[in-house]
C-alpha cells in the first residue's frame, strides 16, 4: 500500500501545482532574470528566460498567464546597488513560438523571440509581492505543437536595463484575478534560471524528458558555484553524478541513457552543501540530447517522478 | 513633432461616475458563433456581418450563424482581421500568416511568390493597391492575388497598417509609428513618431486625412501627416485614458469615438455631446477584454469579446439607473424629479436624492429625521421639492436646506393619500384620494375640490394643468374634468363602462392625453377622444403613464414594455424585452427632464430615454435570397436554375439583414409568372410554391424594417422549368411534318397495300377464275357425261312410257300433259289396253330428276308387271289390288319391309315411294274404277266437276300404314271427264301473288275447259300452267291426264 499512496500523493501534489512555475514539486523559489547590465556571475547567462505552456487542445476558454513580482524591487528581487532594472515579459503564441529552433535553443546569441507577439509589458520597479495578469489569450492563438501536447504559448522575460536581479514566478490561470489551474495544462522550459533555496536541506528537482531517440543527454550548469551535488535519477539509477560548475562558469558532462531509461522523466537534483552553503544561489541548467538539441523540462513531470527499483526491503518491527 | 491643435474635449467628471448601465444582446457559441475569442468584425455588402474568430469565420444575418472554416476553404481557422475592399471583396487575415480572399462564392488562399509568416494585423487599400500588414514580417501588398512582400525597415512587431495614398502609409507597431513613402518602388521610412509606444490601432477619421492612434498605456492621440513628416496631437483628455490598453479604435457615423480596451470595456467618446460612456462589466456589458468594435450600416455597435463571443449594444437610447438604488432593497421607483442635476427618486420606504458629482446619495426615511412613507409623487417649484406620500400626506422639501415640512390642512385620512402634486407659481394641487386640495404656496390657505363641486369621484388619480392653466383631473369614471377659471367642465371620454385615469400630459400641440388603466389611451383633439389601444398598436391596453417627448412623440409605459405614439396617430413604436426593457413601469412614474430625457420610474429603478439620439431607423433591410429548396433539394444561387419539365414544390429562404429589431422585419414577395401581385407583408422568411409547373419565373423580394423603410429594389432570381415536348413550337412542326409524312406513308402504303391487295386478288381471281374455269369445264364435262346419261336415261325413260296414242286411240278427246322438271321425270303415267278394259295410271314418285326417274323406272316395271303377272294367271284384279300389290312389291324391292335391328341401318333405309292414281275403265260399259294412293283426281260429270279424294296411304316409302286402297266406281258417258295430275300440276308456285295453284285453281282450269273445243283442252292445260308459273321456276315433274269421253 505504501508505494501507491507514496504515488498518489505525487500525483495529486503534482496537479494542486501543475501550473505553478516553478511548480512546488521542484522546490525552486523563483525563476530570475538579471538585467541585461548585470553579470553573467550571478547566475544568469543570458539575461533572459523562456518558458512555455501548453493548453491542451480540447481547452476552450481564455486562460491568463500571470505574473507574481513582475517588477524590479521590494524584498524578492535580488539588488545590486539600487534598484534600477526593468524586466520586459512578452507572450508569444503562433506559429514558430515552440516549433521554431530559436525558441528552444540554449544559448544566449540568438533572438527567441519567434512566433507572433501577443502581449507585452515591461516592468521597472513596481507591482512588488503582486501578481500581474497577461490575457485572456485565445488558446488556439498558441501555435498547435501535439509534440508538447497542446497549444503552447511562449513567455520571454528579459532583463532589459539594470543590473538586478528579478525573481518572480508564473501561473497559467483560467482566472484573471486568481490562481485556477487550467485542466491538463503544463508548462516546461529548456534553460531554466532560477534561484537556490538557501536552506541547504532543500533540494530542488528539475525534470527533463528523455524522449525515445535520446541516446545520451548532455547537462550544462552554470554558475553552480560548487554549492553541492548535482545528480540525475532515473527510473533505473538512483544517481547520476554531474559536473559542477564554479563561480560564473559552465560545467557540461555527457551521460549514457539507458533503453529503459527512454520515453521517461529524469528527475534532475540539486542539493547544496550542508555545511557553507552559499546564499543567493542562482544557477541556469539545460540539458540536451546527442544531437545537441535541447530538451524540455517539464513542470509535470511526464510519467510521474522516476523512481528507481530499490534493493531496500522493509522489514516490519517485531517485538 | 510639432503639436498642431488640440481638440477641445472635456470629459464630465460626473460621468465616470454614474453607474447607469445599458442593456447588450450577447452572441456565444451556445447561439452558433464560431468561438467566442472575437478578433474581427465587417459587414458586407449584402449587409451580412463577418465575424472572425479562433476557430473561423462566422456569418451573421441577424438571426442565424454560419461558419466557415478551413474545411470551407479558409487558409487558416484563426481569423486575426479583416478587410473589404472597393470591389466589395472581403479579407481575411490569419494568425500565422495566410490570407484568404473571398469574392461572393467562394474562399481563396492568396500565396506567394512571397510568404508571410507571421500575424496578419491589417489591410488598407488605395485605389487599387492593398497593403497588408505582418506582425513580424512587414509589409506585403497582394499583386494579382500573389503576395509580395515589400519590406520590414528594420522593425518588428508591426500592429496596424492605414494608406495615405497611392505612396504613403502609415503603419504602427510595438515601439511606435512610422510613416513610409514609396520611391520608385522603394519603400522607406520617412518619418516616425511616439516611440516606444505600442501602437495597437490606426484608424481614418471621418471626411478627414487625420487618423486616430490607439495605443498601449499612453493615451489617444491624432496624427496627420504634413510636409512629409508626422504631426500628432494628444487627445485632451483626462489621464484615464492613458492607462488604458486600447486594442481597437475608430468613429462611427454619428463621429463618437469608440476605444475597445484589454481590461476596461469598450469606451465612447461623444464628440457632439462631449460625454464619455464606458461600457464594461460594471454597466453591463459581459466582458472587459474588447478586441475589435464595429458600427453597422444602421449605427449598431457590435463588440467583439475576447473570450465572451460577440455582442450588440442595443442602441443607448435607454440607460439604465437601477444600481443608483443599490442601497435599498426595494428598487421601485413610484416618481422622481432632477434638481440641479441631482436624482430625486420617491421609493418605498422614502425619498432618495443622488448627487453624481459628489458620488454621494442621500435617503429620506424615519432614520433620518423623516418618515418611512411611500413616495408617491414629486415636483419642484419655487426652491421646494413637493412631495407626496401614499398615505401620510403632502410634504415640501428646501431643497438647499434639505428641510422638510408637512403641508396641513383640517381633512379626513383620504385627503392625506396623495395620488399627484403639480405646482404653478402660484399654487400647488393636489390630487388625493379624498379629492383635489389647492394649496396657495404664498399663505398655506388651501380648498377642498371634491364631488360636492361636481366630480363624479373623490378619488384624483390623475392631475394635469395645462398651458392656458387649466386643471385637469382623472378620476374612477368615465369622465375627464378640466376646472378652468371657477367652472368644471366635463368630458365623456367613452360612453359606457368607466375608466381609471392613472396619467394625464399634454403634447406640444396642446392636446390632452389621458392613459388608463385597462383602456389603452385617449386623446382629446377638438370635442372628441380619439383612442389608441392594442388594435391601433399600442403594446397593451393596460397603461401606468404617459408623457410626451421633444421628438413629437407620446410615450406610454406598461408593465414591461413601452410605447411611443406618434403626435399625428400615424405610427406607434413598441420598445420591449427586445430593446431590453423588461422593467414594470410604476402609475404616472414618469418625468420628463430638462436635457429632454424622458425618465420612466420602474420596479427596477428609473430608466432614462435619450430622445435626442432616437431617430427612425431610415436605413432599409438588405434583402438576401439564402437558399432555394426544390423538391427538399438544396439548389445553388450563383446562376439560374433550368429544371427539366415536372412539377415542383419550390421554397424560396430569404433573409432582409436589418439587425436592429430583426424579428420585426417584414417581408412582401412575389413569384413573376405565378403570382399577380406582391404578398402582404409578413414576417415569415420563406415562400413556399407548392406546384410549379412549366414556365419561367422571377422570385423578387422585398424587406422593410420596423420603420417601414423598404429595399429600394427586390431581389431577384430566375427559375425556369422547361415546357415539355409538346409544348414547344418545334414539337409542333414535327408533329405537323410527322403527321403529314405520316399521312401521306400511310396513303402511300395503303395505295400500294391495295394494289398489292388487288393485285394479288387479281391473281388470286385469275387463280380461281382459271381453277372455275377448269372446274366449269371439269363439271361442263361431268354435266355434258351426266346430262349425255341423264339424256340417254330419259330415252330409256321415254321409251319405256306407253303410247299416248293408246289412250287417244280409245278415247280421243283425252290427253296428257307431262313435263319433266328436269331431263328424267319421277312423275310418269301408265297407259295399257287389256281386253276392254283401259288402264291408266297417274304416278308421282317420290322425288324427280333421276332419282325419281329411278322410282318411275321401278314404279312403271314393277306395276307392268304386275299387270302382266296377273294376265299370265290370268287373273283380272281391280285398281285396289293392283295398288296393294305394287305397294307390297316396292316395299320389297327397296327393302322397305325389312325391319331392321340396327337403328342406323333402319334410319338409312330407302323411303322412297309415290303417289298414284290407277284407273280401270270398262270400254263398253264406260265404268270406271278408280283407287288412288295418296292423289286426289276431278271428275267432271253431268257438268259437275267434283273431287275424287285418293286413300292416305302412299305407295312404298316403308310407311305402316295398313288402310285398304279404296275403289271408288263410277260410270261415265260422253261428255263425262276424269283428270288425272301430280302434286307438280297444283302445288306450282305462281300467278300474281306467287301462290299456290292448288286444286281450286285446277279446277277453275277444267271448268273452263268445257267452253272450248276438246283439241285445245291439252294447249290450255300446258298454257294454264305456264302462264300461272311465269317466271317461277318448275318446282316439281308435272303430269296432267284427262280422260275425257
Amino acid at each position: 500500500m505504501r508505494p501507491l499512496i507514496l504515488f498518489l500523493a505525487l500525483f495529486l501534489s503534482a496537479l494542486c501545482f501543475s501550473q505553478a512555475v516553478p511548480a512546488k514539486i521542484e522546490n525552486i523559489p523563483y525563476l530570475v532574470t538579471f538585467g541585461k547590465e548585470g553579470s553573467v556571475t550571478w547566475g544568469d547567462d543570458d539575461f533572459s528566460q523562456s518558458f512555455f505552456f501548453v493548453i491542451p487542445k480540447t481547452y476552450k476558454n481564455p486562460i491568463y498567464i500571470r505574473v507574481f513580482d513582475p517588477g524590479v524591487g521590494g524584498e524578492i528581487d535580488e539588488r545590486k546597488g539600487s534598484f534600477n532594472s526593468k524586466t520586459k515579459f512578452s507572450i508569444y503564441g503562433g506559429k514558430g513560438a515552440v516549433t521554431n529552433k530559436l525558441a528552444r535553443s540554449t544559448k544566449p546569441e540568438g533572438s527567441k523571440k519567434t512566433g507572433s507577439l501577443l502581449a507585452t509589458k515591461t516592468f521597472g520597479n513596481e507591482l512588488d509581492g503582486q501578481w500581474y495578469t497577461f490575457g485572456p489569450f485565445n488558446p488556439t492563438s498558441g501555435e498547435l505543437a501535439p509534440k508538447y501536447g497542446g497549444n503552447v504559448f511562449k513567455v520571454i522575460a528579459d532583463g532589459i536595463s539594470g543590473d538586478d536581479g528579478n525573481l518572480y514566478k508564473y501561473f497559467l490561470s483560467t482566472s484573471p484575478t486568481s490562481n485556477v489551474e487550467v485542466e491538463g495544462g503544463n508548462a516546461f522550459t529548456f534553460e531554466y534560471t532560477f534561484r537556490m533555496n538557501d536552506d541547504p536541506k532543500e533540494v530542488s528537482h528539475v525534470y527533463p524528458y528523455i524522449d525515445d531517440r535520446v541516446i545520451s543527454v548532455k547537462q550544462g550548469n552554470f554558475d553552480w558555484d560548487n554549492d553541492g551535488d548535482l545528480k540525475i535519477v532515473t527510473n533505473s539509477r538512483l544517481a547520476i553524478h554531474l559536473k559542477k560548475s564554479g563561480e560564473g562558469t559552465w560545467m557540461r558532462s555527457e551521460h549514457n541513457v539507458l533503453d529503459k531509461e527512454k520515453e521517461s522523466t529524469f528527475d534532475v537534483q540539486f542539493h547544496k552543501n550542508k555545511s557553507n552553503p552559499s546564499k543567493n544561489n542562482n544557477i541556469t541548467f539545460y540539458i540536451t540530447n546527442q544531437y545537441d538539441e535541447s530538451l524540455p523540462f517539464y513542470t509535470i513531470p511526464i510519467g510521474g517522478v522516476p523512481k528507481p527499483k530499490s534493493n531496500i526491503i522493509l522489514t516490519p518491527k517485531t517485538k | 513633432m510639432r503639436l498642431i491643435y488640440i481638440l477641445g474635449f472635456l470629459l464630465v467628471t460626473s460621468s465616470w461616475l454614474f453607474s447607469q448601465t445599458y442593456r447588450f444582446n450577447e452572441y456565444s457559441t451556445a447561439d452558433g458563433i464560431a468561438q467566442n475569442f472575437i478578433y474581427s468584425i465587417n459587414q458586407d455588402k449584402n449587409g451580412f456581418l463577418w465575424i472572425g474568430t479562433g476557430e473561423g469565420i462566422s456569418r451573421f444575418d441577424g438571426k442565424e450563424f454560419t461558419t466557415f472554416t478551413t474545411s470551407d476553404g479558409l487558409a487558416e481557422d484563426i481569423v486575426t482581421t479583416s478587410y473589404i475592399d472597393s470591389g466589395g471583396n472581403i479579407w481575411f487575415g490569419h494568425n500565422e500568416g495566410s490570407i484568404t480572399l473571398f469574392n461572393g462564392s467562394g474562399f481563396q488562399e492568396i500565396e506567394g511568390p512571397d510568404t508571410a509568416f507571421s500575424t496578419i494585423k491589417g489591410f488598407s487599400q488605395f485605389n487599387n493597391n492593398l497593403y497588408i500588414a505582418a506582425q513580424n514580417d512587414g509589409l506585403f501588398t497582394v499583386s494579382n492575388k500573389k503576395l509580395e512582400h515589400i519590406g520590414d525597415f528594420d522593425r518588428g512587431n508591426f500592429t496596424s497598417i492605414q494608406t495615405l495614398s497611392e505612396n504613403e502609409i502609415l503603419m504602427g507597431t510595438a515601439e511606435g509609428l512610422i510613416y513610409l513613402t514609396n520611391n520608385s518602388g522603394n519603400w522607406q521610412i520617412q518619418d516616425e513618431a511616439l516611440s516606444d509606444v505600442w501602437i495597437s490601432d490606426l484608424s481614418r477619421l471621418k471626411d478627414s486625412s487625420n487618423f486616430l492612434v490607439g495605443t498601449q498605456s499612453a493615451g489617444l492621440y491624432q496624427v496627420r501627416v504634413r510636409n512629409g513628416l508626422i504631426e500628432k496631437s494628444k487627445w485632451d483628455s483626462n489621464n484615464k485614458l492613458d492607462e488604458l490598453m486600447v486594442t481597437d479604435v475608430f468613429q462611427d457615423k454619428n463621429e463618437n469615438i469608440w476605444l475597445s480596451t484589454q481590461g476596461q470595456g469598450i469606451i465612447k467618446l461623444s464628440v457632439t455631446e462631449s460625454e464619455v460612456s464606458f461600457y464594461s462589466t460594471s454597466t453591463g456589458l459581459n466582458s472587459n477584454f474588447i478586441q475589435t468594435a464595429f458600427d453597422d450600416r444602421e449605427g449598431n455597435i457590435w463588440i467583439g469579446t475576447f473570450g465572451n463571443g460577440l455582442v450588440s449594444l442595443i442602441d443607448d437610447l435607454f440607460t439604465f439607473y437601477s444600481s443608483d438604488l443599490e442601497m435599498l432593497e426595494n428598487k421601485s421607483v413610484y416618481c422622481m424629479t432632477i434638481t440641479n442635476g441631482h436624482r430625486w427618486y420617491g421609493t418605498e420606504h422614502g425619498l432618495l436624492k443622488i448627487e453624481d458629482k459628489k458620488n454621494a446619495s442621500t435617503f429620506f426615511t424615519d432614520t433620518t429625521s423623516w418618515i418611512d412613507a411611500k413616495v408617491s409623487s414629486l415636483t419642484e417649484s419655487g426652491g421646494y421639492l413637493w412631495i407626496g406620500t401614499e398615505n401620510q400626506g403632502a410634504y415640501k422639501l428646501n431643497i438647499e436646506t434639505n428641510e422638510i415640512e408637512k403641508l396641513l390642512w383640517p381633512y379626513g385620512s383620504l385627503q392625506e393619500q396623495i395620488n399627484e402634486i403639480v405646482c404653478n407659481d402660484l399654487n400647488a394641487y393636489i390630487a388625493t384620494n379624498g379629492g383635489l386640495i389647492i394649496y396657495e404656496i404664498e399663505t398655506g390657505e388651501h380648498t377642498l375640490f371634491d364631488t360636492e363641486a361636481g366630480l363624479a369621484h373623490n378619488a384624483i388619480q390623475a392631475l394635469y394643468v395645462d398651458d392656458d392653466g387649466a386643471i385637469w383631473l382623472g378620476t374612477f369614471s368615465r369622465y375627464l374634468y378640466a376646472i378652468t377659471g371657477s367652472s368644471l367642465e366635463e368630458y365623456e371620454v367613452t360612453t359606457f363602462g368607466e375608466l381609471e385615469v392613472v396619467s394625464i400630459d399634454q403634447d406640444e400641440l396642446g392636446s390632452i392625453w389621458i392613459a388608463t388603466g385597462e383602456s389603452g389611451v385617449y386623446k382629446l383633439q377638438g370635442d372628441q377622444f380619439i383612442h389608441f389601444g392594442e388594435k391601433e398598436g399600442l403594446k397593451t391596453n393596460y397603461c401606468y403613464a404617459i408623457h410626451h417627448d421633444s421628438q413629437g412623440n407620446m410615450w406610454v409605459g406598461h408593465r414591461g414594455s413601452l410605447s411611443k405614439i406618434s403626435l399625428n396617430g400615424e405610427k406607434i413604436t413598441v420598445f420591449d424585452s427586445d430593446d431590453g426593457i423588461k422593467e414594470k413601469v410604476n402609475r404616472n412614474a414618469i418625468f420628463l427632464d430638462d436635457q429632454e430625457h424622458i425618465w420612466f420610474g420602474t420596479d427596477n429603478g428609473p430608466i432614462r430615454y435619450n430622445s435626442s439620439i432616437n431617430k427612425v431607423n431610415d436605413v432599409a433591410p438588405v434583402i438576401n435570397i439564402t437558399s432555394i429548396l426544390i423538391n427538399g433539394e438544396s439548389h445553388s444561387l450563383r446562376e439560374e436554375i433550368e429544371l427539366p419539365y415536372g412539377n415542383y414544390r419550390v421554397l424560396f429562404s430569404y433573409v432582409g439583414i436589418a439587425f436592429k429589431n430583426a424579428d420585426k422585419v417584414s417581408y412582401q414577395y412575389k413569384l413573376n409568372g405565378y403570382d399577380e401581385v406582391f404578398s402582404d407583408p409578413t414576417t415569415e422568411q420563406t415562400a413556399t410554391y407548392g406546384r410549379l409547373s412549366d414556365g419561367t419565373y422571377t422570385f423578387e423580394v422585398i424587406a422593410c424594417n420596423e420603420d417601414g423603410y423598404c429595399s429600394e429594389e427586390p431581389v431577384k432570381f430566375d427559375l425556369t422549368i422547361k415546357a415539355p415536348i409538346w409544348k414547344k413550337a418545334w414539337f409542333y412542326i414535327l408533329i405537323f411534318l410527322a403527321l403529314t409524312f405520316g399521312i401521306y406513308f400511310f396513303v402511300q402504303s395503303r395505295i400500294k397495300r391495295i394494289n398489292a391487295n388487288r393485285k394479288y386478288l387479281k391473281e388470286q381471281l385469275d387463280l380461281k377464275t382459271r381453277e372455275v374455269v377448269e372446274k366449269a369445264n371439269q363439271i361442263e364435262e361431268i354435266n355434258e357425261d351426266l346430262t349425255s346419261s341423264i339424256s340417254y336415261a330419259k330415252r330409256i325413260q321415254t321409251s319405256i312410257l306407253p303410247n299416248i296414242s293408246d289412250l287417244t286411240n280409245l278415247l280421243p278427246k283425252s290427253f296428257v300433259y307431262y313435263k319433266p322438271r328436269d331431263i328424267v321425270s319421277g312423275d310418269f303415267y301408265y297407259i295399257d289396253v287389256c281386253g276392254d278394259k283401259l288402264i291408266i295410271g297417274c304416278v308421282d314418285c317420290t322425288g324427280h330428276g333421276v332419282p325419281g326417274g329411278f322410282m318411275s323406272m321401278i314404279g312403271s316395271v314393277t306395276l307392268r308387271n304386275i299387270y302382266m303377272a296377273n294376265h299370265a294367271r290370268n287373273i283380272w284384279e281391280t285398281p285396289e289390288k293392283i295398288l296393294e300389290k305394287l305397294d307390297q312389291e316396292i316395299e320389297h324391292i327397296l327393302k322397305q319391309n325389312i325391319k331392321h335391328t340396327n337403328e342406323e341401318m333402319d334410319f338409312y333405309k330407302s323411303r322412297e315411294g309415290m303417289d298414284m292414281t290407277l284407273v280401270e275403265i270398262d270400254l263398253n260399259t264406260k265404268e270406271v274404277l278408280l283407287s288412288s294412293a295418296m292423289r286426289t283426281s276431278l271428275i267432271l260429270k253431268d257438268g259437275v266437276l267434283e273431287n275424287i279424294a285418293g286413300t292416305k296411304r302412299p305407295i312404298g316409302g316403308g310407311d305402316t300404314l295398313t288402310m285398304p286402297f279404296e275403289l271408288k266406281n263410277f260410270n261415265l258417258k260422253k261428255g263425262d271427264g276424269l283428270y288425272l295430275f301430280t302434286d307438280g300440276y297444283s302445288d306450282q308456285f305462281g300467278g300474281p301473288k306467287g301462290r299456290k295453284l292448288k286444286l281450286a285453281g285446277v279446277k277453275n282450269i277444267i271448268n273452263a275447259l268445257s267452253a272450248m273445243p276438246h283439241s285445245e283442252h291439252e294447249n290450255f292445260i300446258k298454257n294454264e300452267f305456264e302462264n300461272w308459273m311465269d317466271d317461277y321456276p318448275q318446282i316439281d315433274d308435272v303430269l296432267f291426264i284427262g280422260i275425257e269421253f
